[in-house]
């Protein structure tokens, strides 16, 4: 079964378990319970992912037939635009948007068996680079913060975008990246 | 300068090369190196990857729009 589960990819461990290993450490640090919760559960899903539950699949292509996606965007985007940050209701529409994505990320295959391209792969270590560089930058951040008890010396980009979410325009703006960003995502993992 | 205005032009820094290497590949045609989204194409066909992103992206939402910010 290893030798299969090799065959398939150079790392039959998902890289992600321990980028998400990592931010759980991160979590725990900064004493956030729910950010804690969500990392560390979400740790052990990418490690079952494509370990022990890798023969699992989700026909997600079916959704891609009809536009389900593109509908659910706009109740996501009316119902976040409308609805107060911090609010009880913000949390539930988005706990149910995660129900929803999870099984559509999930997909068929735990790994299509088709290798990168020498570009894509090249590409793929300048952009996690890239990732790599901005996550230290943030995680220094936080920490020196964390330990001066003083965070708007070491401002992380939480405290730098949370006055602009505070005011419509901003937080409009924000909603409608992220929403974006989320379709572009699901759109590209089922090409 | 502070050290806030120093940790500050880091992320401006970091968003401004990011824009520029996407700029820079955007119409894939780069011999040694493939567009963002070509690359984002590749890797999505890793189950662990499509979750990987698709969790992060998530909780950038769940992080800037529920919780509130407790700062000094």
């Amino acid at each position: 079964m290893l030798k299969n589960m090799q065959n398939e990819s150079r790392h039959p461990i998902s890289l992600w378990v321990a980028a998400f290993g990592l931010c759980s450490a991160l979590q725990v640090f900064r004493g956030s319970l729910v950010d804690e919760i969500i990392f560390i559960t979400s740790t052990i899903l990418i490690l079952l992912s494509t370990t022990a539950l890798r023969t699992v699949s989700f026909p997600a292509e079916r959704f891609n037939r009809v536009r389900y996606l593109e509908w659910a965007g706009v109740v996501l985007l009316l119902s976040l635009g409308l609805i107060p940050r911090h609010s009880a209701l913000s949390a539930f529409i988005l706990l149910v948007a995660l129900v929803v994505v999870i099984p559509l990320a999930w997909g068929e295959n735990a790994n299509s068996g088709v290798k990168l391209a020498k570009r894509e792969a090249n590409a793929r270590l300048l952009w996690s680079s890239w990732a790599v560089v901005v996550c230290l930058w943030e995680f220094a951040a936080n920490i020196l913060g964390q330990l001066n008890e003083t965070h708007t010396e070491f401002p992380t980009i939480s405290l730098l975008l949370d006055p602009v979410l505070n005011s419509v325009i901003g937080k409009a703006g924000f909603v409608v990246a992220w929403l974006m960003v989320g379709f572009g995502l699901l759109k590209a993992g089922r090409k | 300068m502070t050290t806030a205005d120093f940790i500050t032009a880091g992320y401006l820094v970091f968003l401004f090369v990011g824009f520029a290497l996407w700029f820079a590949t955007r119409d894939n045609q780069h011999p040694k190196m493939a567009s963002f989204g070509q690359m984002l194409r590749g890797i999505m066909r890793n189950r662990g990857t499509r979750l990987g992103l698709i969790i992060f992206w998530w909780w950038l939402g769940w992080h800037f729009i529920v919780p509130i910010l407790h700062t000094k």
